[in-house]
């Protein structure tokens, strides 16, 4: 919406991982999307849907003994798929930042803050180390750490849960990424510092970069994102404006979600599992992957459906969609 | 500060404790050496007429009733008199004190070369928990831990002393005869430590502060060096210091090995001989330092581990 460069670009991104008894476990299958520069794109899905999974791949970080990732990752136009680890690597923290779930267990408990914020500075800035502080100092000020001065000598124990994911976003951002990933950063906090945190994640965001917030809670999603998919078993199911996909969902799983939070419009809704279990990994995947627990599911679902136009840039994965297309074409995306 | 406060509590308990724990020694030892022998007759030797013995015993004041003797004898330990030597008729503290020095040296030149080698080693078997290298390591150090100390000491001193005559083997002559000390030492002491550090390295790479620093743009190196290690060491120095007590049992063998003018030397020597003040004053000092050590490690991890900082001791 507000810029037109696309900052990250995902396509066909595929994950196979090997399962414990032979076999292989798709955790991702054929995943497109696009993030542009000041926008938050939110991904939804309940969990082991593949989210955090989206994430660690596009860090390079999934690490998983027998893993087989095919598909492209644009990172400011550069496919990372196809860069040497160490190129990949430097681009970790630089072009892209990632804030993590938990902030009690993601920050190094015998290293100070300061510490690692400069470390982070120091590996991708050329900086002496007191213009590395100063940097430093100006990246805690920036996600309203009162005076970070102290906090620099601070230990991650000392500091309440919202001032560590303070500081994890300050990490994130330390070097201007361009590209930010959130994975459930206020998951783990109080009501009242989640909608804190999220409002400096907006404001954040908005500067200069695009990114991806992950999480399970529509109403989060409502708030900062402008646009949204679901993911459903590692399959992009439905993709939109988030105004429009929650208003007007046509993906059953979609509307599922929405039936299941209690008032999407309040922060804490927390998402009442839709009937039915998911698959579990290594059971028989063919067709649409939500019809085993889906109300219109019939012969036809036994083939997967396309991710087709729906309506103007709506996206739906269904045969049987909520409501008739609005679209005049229904080009397969 | 907060932190001096918090270490000034430690010490004061431990220092409390260490009174007790000698006031017990103390007293144990003084009855276990009484039931074993009678230290006029020591004194006095094998040939001695009763008479001799008796005048002997009246010297000493061991005519008099044992409680009283007991007594006497708490009271002068307060004071570290822990008598003459039977063997050498010097104060017995002072042949203590004087030993302390060399042993307390190459314990220190052993736990030195111990972290030089064991910590990256270590690192680098705990950085690779799957990798074949990995496998090989563990095994090594098995096979390491399971060969009693004496064992490499004798096998130093028959390839470098003996076959190829590099090394003194035997006594304190100057610098070189430190080698082969330390080096039996430390070989005790390496294999435990190299464990303990690739245990807690492979832990900590599990972490999920891990995963940011790798996040941020970390090299593996770094993150084992900066991140993992660091956390991996708390935990070694609290082996370092359990290790203390062994370390000076180890330094009693290796002493033995080399005729090593030490500590442990004279502990055993003053055994054989049952020169109890010495044996007395020995223990004495070895459970003081053993005291010492532990506190200092308690002291030591405060200062390294900001959690432990600034909670209440
Ligand atoms: N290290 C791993 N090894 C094997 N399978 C994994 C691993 N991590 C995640 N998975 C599997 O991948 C799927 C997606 O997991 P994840 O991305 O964590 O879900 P979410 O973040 O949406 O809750 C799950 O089925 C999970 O079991
Ligand atoms: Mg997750």
């Amino acid at each position: 919406m507000t810029g037109t460069e696309t900052v990250l670009a995902i396509e066909d991104l595929t994950v196979d991982l090997p399962l414990s008894g032979g076999g292989r476990f798709r955790a991702l299958d054929r995943v497109n999307l696009q993030v542009r520069r000041g926008e938050i794109l939110g991904l939804v899905g309940e969990s082991g849907s593949g989210k955090s999974m989206l994430s660690l791949a596009v860090l390079g970080l999934t690490g998983i003994a027998g893993e087989r990732i095919t598909g492209r990752i644009a990172l400011l136009g550069e496919d990372v798929l196809g860069l040497s680890p160490s190129a990949w690597r430097r681009l970790r923290g630089s072009a892209v930042g990632m804030v993590f779930q938990d902030p009690m267990t993601g920050l190094n408990p015998v290293r100070s803050i300061g510490s690692l914020l400069v470390e982070s500075v120091r590996r991708h800035q050329r900086l002496d180390r007191a213009t590395s502080k100063t940097v430093a100092l100006d990246a805690l000020r920036s996600v309203g750490i009162p005076s970070p001065e102290a906090r620099m000598k601070a230990y991650p124990h000392q500091l309440s849960g919202g001032l560590r994911q303070r500081v994890m976003i300050a990490l994130a951002l330390i070097n201007r990424p361009s590209v930010i990933i959130a994975d459930e950063p206020t998951t783990a906090l109080d009501a009242t510092i989640q909608a804190q945190i999220l409002d400096l994640l907006r404001a954040r965001l908005a500067d200069r970069a695009g990114g991806i917030l992950i999480t399970h809670d529509l109403g989060v999603a409502a708030e900062v994102c402008q646009r949204l998919a679901v993911i459903y078993q590692g399959t992009i199911v439905e993709q939109g404006q988030t105004a429009e996909v929650l208003a007007w969902p046509y993906h059953p799983y979609t509307q599922g979600l929405l039936d299941a939070a209690p008032r999407f419009d309040r922060p804490r809704g927390r998402l009442v599992p839709i009937p039915g279990q998911p698959p579990q990994p290594g059971d028989r995947r063919e067709g649409c992957p939500f019809r085993s627990r889906c109300a219109h599911a019939d012969e036809a679902c036994a083939a997967l459906p396309v991710l087709a136009e729906v309506a103007p840039d709506h996206l739906a994965r269904c045969w049987h969609p909520l409501r008739a297309a609005t679209s005049p074409f229904e080009d397969a995306v | 500060m907060n932190r001096l406060k918090a270490i000034g509590r430690i010490l004061g308990r431990r220092l409390g404790e260490l009174l007790i724990l000698l006031f017990a020694i103390t007293t144990l030892l003084f009855f276990l050496l009484r039931l074993s022998g009678d230290p006029a007759a020591v004194l006095a030797g094998e040939q001695a007429a009763p008479e001799q013995v008796a005048a002997i015993r009246a010297l000493y004041g061991l005519d008099a009733p044992l409680p009283v003797q007991y007594f006497r004898h708490l009271r002068n330990v307060l004071f570290l008199d822990f008598g003459q030597s039977l063997h050498a008729g010097r104060p017995a503290i002072d042949m203590v004190t004087e030993r302390l020095g060399s042993t307390l040296m190459l314990g220190l030149f052993a736990l030195t070369l111990t972290a030089v080698l064991a910590i990256p080693i270590g690192a680098w078997l705990g950085a690779r928990p799957d990798a074949r290298s990995r496998r090989v390591g563990n095994a090594a150090i098995f096979i390491l831990q399971g060969l009693p100390g004496y064992i490499v000491g004798l096998l130093l001193i028959e390839l470098l002393a003996v076959q190829f005559r590099l090394l003194p083997s035997i006594g304190n002559r100057g610098a070189l005869s430190w080698v082969l000390p330390t080096l039996t030492l430390a070989s005790f002491l390496v294999p435990k430590l190299a464990r303990v550090v690739a245990a807690n390295v492979t832990e900590a790479m599990r972490e999920d502060f891990i995963r940011t620093a790798r996040a941020n743009g970390a090299t593996t190196a770094e993150a084992v060096l900066r991140h993992a290690l660091p956390n991996a060491l708390l935990g070694a120095t609290a082996l370092i210091s359990t290790q203390f007590a062994f370390l000076l049992s180890g330094a009693v063998i290796t002493e033995w090995i080399f005729a090593w003018p030490g500590f442990g030397q004279l502990l055993i020597q003053s055994l054989q001989r049952l020169d109890f003040p010495v044996v007395q004053a020995a223990v004495f000092v070895t459970a003081g330092l053993v005291f010492a050590v532990n506190a200092g490690t308690d002291v030591l991890f405060r200062l390294i581990d900001p959690r432990l900082r600034n909670q209440r001791a």
